[in-house]
């Protein structure tokens, strides 16, 4: 049994996309049960200032607002430290086991980024998605919000 | 080994005291989220068991020739047993948050403030009602179990389930929309 989520680990996952949510938590599960000593989220979505700032104040490395898939809340930063910096055998289980269930591990990255995470598809592909969940649902709740009130005429 | 000025490790910790603390140097461009995320995360609110974080947070320094960052925290008022751990036991366990760098210099600025404290006390209050997004992490919990596949091909299923969901809800609205022009015939 894997150690429960620390409040903050929580909040992290919780701000994924749902889709990317089941994902973060099954590579903890798998990193941890193979004997990573920790597994701390880092971060999951940020805003678009925020990477923005990133970006444009930090430079080095960090991907564009449009670019990145934190923005979208399909990618997360985990590490794995405990009173010393993770040995990098860890580094390799790690990425191991999120192309193990289909993720992009950033450890593949030209400019490597060996705690960063995410969701397979392009950004585009995600963003996509997310407005046509959003669409479809807007339809759904529209149309039954009508066919209620069509229902209820006299 | 991390150095302590005006306040020994060994002393209780009180809610609302303000520290300032010099890292081991400057905070890289990863590390800069994860002090983000555990201290003050731009306006949502991070989780440190012991402290807060005092805006402007996070600045860099130098001490020597070396750069450093610095932060300026408050102990956190709202958690229980606050006054059960020694400062020094709180700042080993906000460097395990913060991870990857070593706190060289805790210097205790002020003690309590009242005003602050109920400040913050009225925000942890805000951060319980959001409810840390609990709820939703248990149905992922619950929807990591029914995993089956890859993420990419769990993405193009539900991709797929949700453009089905636009079809027909547009579908719907189109034939409520016709049926409603017909009526006002």
């Amino acid at each position: 049994m894997t150690p429960p989520l620390s409040d903050l680990d929580l909040r992290i996952v919780a701000s994924l996309d749902p889709l990317a949510q089941p994902f973060a938590l099954l590579h903890r599960d798998a990193c941890l049960r193979l004997g990573m000593p920790h597994y701390y989220f880092t971060q999951g979505a940020r805003s678009d200032e925020y990477q923005s700032y990133l970006d444009k104040k930090l430079g080095a490395g960090a991907a564009s607002a449009k670019v990145s898939k934190h923005v979208v809340g399909m990618a997360w930063d985990a590490n794995n430290w405990d009173a010393k910096p993770i040995a990098s055998h860890w580094w390799s289980v790690f990425g191991q086991e999120a192309e193990r269930l289909g993720l992009v591990w950033g450890g593949r990255f030209a400019s490597k980024d060996l705690g960063h995470v995410e969701m397979p598809a392009s950004r585009k592909e995600l963003e996509s998605y997310r407005a046509v969940t959003v669409t479809a649902l807007a339809l759904l709740v529209a149309g039954s919000v009508a066919l209620i009130a069509r229902a209820e005429k006299p | 080994m991390t150095q302590y000025s005006n306040v020994t490790p060994s002393r209780r910790l009180i809610g609302g005291e303000r520290f300032s603390i010099v890292l081991e140097r400057d905070v890289p461009l990863w590390g800069m989220s994860r002090i983000d995320t555990v201290l003050d995360a731009w306006g949502q609110v991070g989780e440190s068991r012991y402290f807060y974080t005092i805006a402007p947070s996070r600045q860099a320094a130098t001490v020597g020739d070396q750069r450093v960052g610095t932060l300026s925290i408050r102990s956190r008022p709202d958690r229980t047993n606050l006054e059960a751990v020694t400062v020094g036991q709180a700042m080993d366990d906000l460097a395990r948050h913060l991870g990857f760098m070593r706190i060289r210099r805790v210097d205790a600025v002020d003690a309590r403030d009242a005003t602050s404290v109920e400040e913050l006390a009225k925000k942890a209050d805000e951060e319980r009602a959001e409810g840390a997004g609990r709820t939703g992490i248990q149905k992922a919990a619950d929807a990591a179990k029914r995993v089956t596949g890859t993420a990419g091909e769990v993405f193009a299923r539900a991709f797929g389930t949700v453009q089905i969901a636009l079809v027909v809800g547009a579908a719907v609205v189109a034939l409520l929309v016709v049926k409603e022009l017909r009526g006002t015939k």
